[in-house]
């Protein structure tokens, strides 16, 4: 396998030096921003359009685009749905700038235009395995408790899977729930659920764009293995001030935002609170009405242009869950995130992008007790530099590259007792990693009918001292341990991958796309349970913990239909991934300082098949997505070294979403999902000992859970506009036909004859109805 | 502790809409395996071996007992002790004594077959005092007390304990377990939280002095025993045994320590 890394990389470089070299002529370059005019928003994805040369390109994440070509006297035509054409006649005879705004359809059209892409964006980009979620989309699609979510939307999309009911958590191609890098502004966050994923920490409201990467991931992403998932915030309104809303049966939000000056900068900021925990107060019991339990978060972004030429950014996220037991214990968790960004235009082709980050996740655990204390803390932060560029050599060929440093702290635990508490101070050492990395990428256009997109992205991962590293027996005795100095470099892992995407178009509306991607993760998230949980620990690569690898291959064909008003896709995938970490039988790993002799190390891998038929237009649309799947794992110390099924193991995954525009006022829609239940592990006998009845386990994951499936039904009502307000109802039943999913099943002792044993269903949610009201102005 | 809590939470939250029902599901029978259970404690003629088969989940009879075995429990030093068979399946040493601070090794043969397993048997540690905590109780439960057991933990060693706990001479179902990872050498305050009292029951109270493998074994059995939920739960998996090889089941020597309180 080595060699074969070697000679991928060597390939590449030659290619790129070799393609960069092709495009030496006169050219003069148009380029600009494209914005919304209404809210002087940056559009991303917009399309312009040489006409007479049949050439164009799309903006970037910043709304940027830079087209290199033949001087000459064209027309240019500038689309993003949603949105009018706008057509300019350009005498191009030298470099110049073209910045455009674009209007906004009107309202009811504008609804129906789902998706924020090009109409055959699928069919010609080069990239795979890939979904753009606008957030108008997510808005219409009926969710639990009437709580717009983009990570329940993602789910219904195909190769990406619920972690279970109503749960935030996904899993993407068989990678686990910790392998997706989710991103936030840039800035990665450690743990995206609120209340145990019954939410996600991302509050739609300050929410512009949504991009999940399953495949074919591009070099400028990397440190996890299965996924990416950006987010990117809204950057509020350039040119007015304004405020929209919601009010909920489970919780509020309101966003307000507007021009720090006009058409230069502008600031957006958002809140949102539940208050789930009000409903216990209405229990007259006192073991349930005196606890607390909600959470919080605030979005905040501001934008300046300084020139045209450089824009600052500044994003933050603050969110908290918070959780107090009567008057025992108290416990919060949250992640907070900061991002500063500087973007610069050296040239009308050369784009940099500059970010500072700042990530934590932390959780406090108090016990309230007069006068005496009881802290435990545990907490991972993130202090991130990354330079990105973007070079525009000619349309069709941009070239990427950047550098990225990651500074990562672990605190795993920390206990702080007063003297009368019956326990001693326990600090767990702190853990210090730097992860590094260097990446290019090149996209090429080879003609008419090919186009190739190849990278190659170097990490490494250096674990720094101050450190103790233990050394352990077969059965997780320490044997050794040797101390570092501050600073000193107590282990270092080199990681080379190399990612290549090639797109062969068919005809005219479709186009088989090929791509191969190496992904290492150096962080592992320790974690036995499906739900997320606040203690959920994230533990760094070491000596003993080697850094995971992914290799996967996937293969699709993509076709529009009807004038791209359908867009269908087919893709396949092998993925295999290597150093996969779990439990030992019994593991402990709270305040454990030797955490590493509780975790065993396998292999995983996974392969399937995805459909797609999408609708994007039209009164009616939606989208029908399966999946066909399996993957397996391979531990030598679980299962007796066989392998067994995945718990993400579901060999079927369906999920059709239907949206219906009546008139201007009236939106229905609904969605059904099916799939295969999870891989479970049920007893296959029954003894007793200690005077218990113990169940015989054989095999792991060895029984299914029932299928799952379930139907949601959503409305959207919206009032009378008048002249600065607008506001509408959302009604939406979850469970519409009440199927009792199982959330667990649990084999008991009958409580008159414990000698008769029953499987008991726990399921959470029979039908759900809420409403809420949301409003703009 | 991490995992009660995540219960807690969770029920706090979903118990507003969880549901539970009955349901009927396939399930296999796996080949009858193996299953040993032997316990020797510092008090006079506790050896004891139970041995049996695993039986089918939904079989509603007792797990076939097996006879015939020889089996013998040997103190390092001291001399083997011969267990006998007294009822079908469960062996015991008429007369034997055993002391703190030894290693046992138990040897079970059957048909022709051989299983071992050792354990050491640490110093008994005293329980200081039992402590009736009374709570007045909501709409969903009446007044309740619970008990807490103060012991102080030696020192500068290694201890492992488990509570073992009876209400009115009935064993509770609830595993009580600590290590002094967190409270070297201090007052131990451990609440016994679970098995609820009313007034005039009798609670005895066990401090068992164990080692590492015994530690493990009932750490890793109290996560299958009872109700073993799939979804937030970790993977359930047969309890860590110190027995080889391939069998279910564990050999323990423990020191016992004993108190006795009457609810008032």
């Amino acid at each position: 396998m080595q060699s074969v890394t070697r000679h991928i990389i060597l390939c590449i470089s030659a290619l790129a030096l070799s393609l960069t070299a092709m495009y030496a002529q006169t050219r003069a370059t148009l380029s600009g921003y494209i914005r919304d005019s209404g809210t002087g928003e940056e559009l991303i994805g917009a399309t312009v359009y040489i006409e007479e040369l049949r050439e164009g390109g799309i903006t970037n994440v910043y709304g940027f685009y830079s087209l290199s070509v033949v001087p000459g006297s064209y027309t240019v035509r500038i689309n993003y749905l949603g949105y009018r054409e706008q057509v300019f006649p350009v005498l191009l005879n030298q470099d110049r700038l073209l910045n455009a705004e674009l209007e906004p359809v009107d309202k009811s059209i504008a609804e129906v235009v789902i998706t924020a892409e090009a109409a055959d964006k699928n069919v010609r980009a080069s990239e795979m395995s890939i979904t753009r979620l606008d957030v108008k989309e997510i808005n219409n699609v009926p969710v639990i408790f009437g709580e717009l979510d983009v990570l329940k939307t993602i789910q219904l999309l195909p190769g990406v899977q619920s972690a279970g009911e109503g749960n935030s958590g996904f899993y993407v191609r068989g990678g686990d729930a910790s392998q997706n890098l989710i991103l936030l502004d840039e800035a990665p966050v450690y743990n995206a659920s609120h209340l145990l994923g019954f939410f996600s920490v991302f509050n739609s409201d300050a929410i512009k764009d949504v991009t999940i990467i399953k495949g074919g991931i591009p070099a400028e992403y990397g440190g996890r293995l299965s996924s990416v998932l950006d987010i990117k915030m809204k950057e509020g309104n350039m040119k007015n001030w304004g405020a929209s809303g919601g009010l909920g049966l489970i919780s509020s939000r309101l966003m307000v935002e507007g021009p720090l000056k006009k058409d230069r900068g502008s600031i957006m900021a958002t809140g949102r609170r539940t208050y789930a925990d009000l409903f216990l107060k209405l229990s007259s019991d006192s073991l349930l009405n005196s606890n607390v339990l909600y959470f919080y978060d605030i979005n905040l972004k501001a934008n300046y242009r300084l020139t045209e030429k450089d824009r600052i950014f500044f994003s933050g996220y603050f969110g908290r869950d918070i959780f107090k037991f009567r008057d025992f214990f108290g416990f919060d968790w949250g992640n907070t995130t900061a991002t500063l960004r500087w973007n610069h235009l050296f040239n009308n082709r050369l784009f940099l992008n500059s970010t500072l980050i700042y990530s934590k996740y932390n959780y406090v655990f108090k016990v309230l007790n007069e006068g005496s204390t009881f802290d435990l803390r545990s907490s991972i932060q993130d202090f991130n530099l990354k330079e990105d560029f973007q070079y525009f050599v000619s349309p069709g060929n941009t070239l990427r590259f950047g550098l990225k440093t990651n500074y990562h702290r672990f605190l795993p635990g920390e206990v702080t007792a007063s003297s009368d508490f019956p326990v001693s101070n326990i600090r767990l050492d702190e853990k210090y990693a730097l992860e590094s990395a260097a990446y290019f990428s090149h996209e090429l256009n080879l003609g008419e009918r090919i186009s190739l997109k190849y990278g190659l992205r170097f990490s490494t991962f250096t674990v720094l001292g101050p450190g103790k590293v233990y050394s352990f027996s077969e059965s997780g005795e320490v044997t050794d341990t040797v101390s570092y100095e501050k600073a000193s470099v107590i282990t270092n892992y080199p990681r080379l991958a190399p990612r290549i995407l090639v797109n062969v178009k068919t005809g005219e509306y479709g186009s088989v796309k090929t791509s191969y991607t190496h992904t290492h993760q150096f962080l592992h998230l320790l974690s036995n349970a499906t739900a997320s949980t606040p203690l959920d620990l994230w533990v760094p690569s070491s000596k003993t913990v080697k850094p995971q690898l992914a290799r996967q291959v996937a293969a699709g064909y993509f076709r529009n239909f009807s004038d791209n008003f359908y867009e269908a896709s087919m893709e396949v995938y092998y993925k295999h991934m290597d150093n996969q970490v779990d439990y030992r039988n019994g593991a402990d790993i709270f305040l454990n300082d030797q955490v590493e002799s509780q975790l065993v190390f396998g292999a995983g891998w996974s392969y399937g098949a995805e459909w797609l038929v999408r609708k994007n237009l039209g009164n009616i649309r939606g989208w029908f997505s399966y999946t066909l799947s399996r993957t397996d794992r391979s531990f030598e110390k679980i299962n007796k070294g066989k392998p067994y099924p995945a718990k993400q193991d579901r060999t079927h995954d369906l999920s059709l979403v239907g949206i219906y525009d009546l008139n201007e006022r009236w939106t229905f829609s609904a969605t059904w999902v099916f799939n295969t239940g999870d891989a479970v592990t049920f007893p296959s006998g029954k003894y007793i000992i200690d005077s218990q009845v113990v169940n015989y386990y054989t095999e792991r994951n060895g029984y299914r859970m029932p299928p799952y499936h379930r139907l949601d039904l959503g409305v959207v009502y919206q009032n009378k506009k008048r002249r600065n307000y607008e506001s509408g109802w959302n009604f939406s039943v979850y469970n519409a036909y009440a199927r009792k999913n199982a959330y667990s099943i649990s084999f008991q002792q009958d409580a008159e004859n414990p000698q008769i044993t029953k499987a008991v269903k726990l399921y959470l949610f029979s039908i759900i109805p809420s409403v809420s009201y949301h409003f703009k102005f | 502790m991490s995992l009660r809590l995540k219960t807690i939470i969770f029920l706090l939250f979903s118990g507003l809409w969880a549901c539970e029902e009955v349901i009927d599901i396939d399930l296999n029978t796996a080949d009858p395996a193996l299953v040993i259970e032997g316990i020797i404690t510092d008090e006079a003629e506790s050896a004891i071996v139970r041995i049996s088969r695993t039986t089918g989940f939904f079989n509603p009879s007792d797990p076939p007992a097996v006879a015939g075995a020889n089996v013998t429990i040997s103190p390092q030093p001291g001399s083997i002790l011969l267990l006998q068979e007294v009822i079908p399946g469960v062996y015991i040493a008429p007369g034997s004594t055993a002391q703190t601070g030894k290693n046992y090794s138990l040897e079970v043969e059957i048909d022709g077959e051989r299983y071992t397993g050792s354990s050491y048997m640490p110093e008994k540690i005293a329980i200081d005092s039992l402590v009736p905590e009374y709570y007045p109780g909501g709409r969903f439960s009446g007044p309740v007390t619970f008990v807490r057991c103060f012991f102080t933990d030696p020192a500068g060693e290694k201890n492992y304990y488990r509570i073992r706990m009876y209400k009115n001479n009935m064993q509770s179902a609830f595993y009580y377990l600590l290590d002094d990872r967190f409270s070297d050498g201090l007052p131990v305050n451990f609440f016994l939280f679970g098995e609820a009292f009313q007034p005039g029951d009798t609670a005895v109270v066990e401090l068992l002095s164990i080692d590492f493998a015994s530690f493990d074994y009932f750490s890793t059995l109290s996560e299958v025993v009872g109700t073993t939920q799939q979804g937030f739960g970790s993977t359930p998996a047969n309890p860590n045994s110190n027995l080889s090889p391939g069998v279910l089941g564990y050999f323990s020597a423990m020191a016992v320590a004993r108190d006795t309180l009457i609810i008032q």
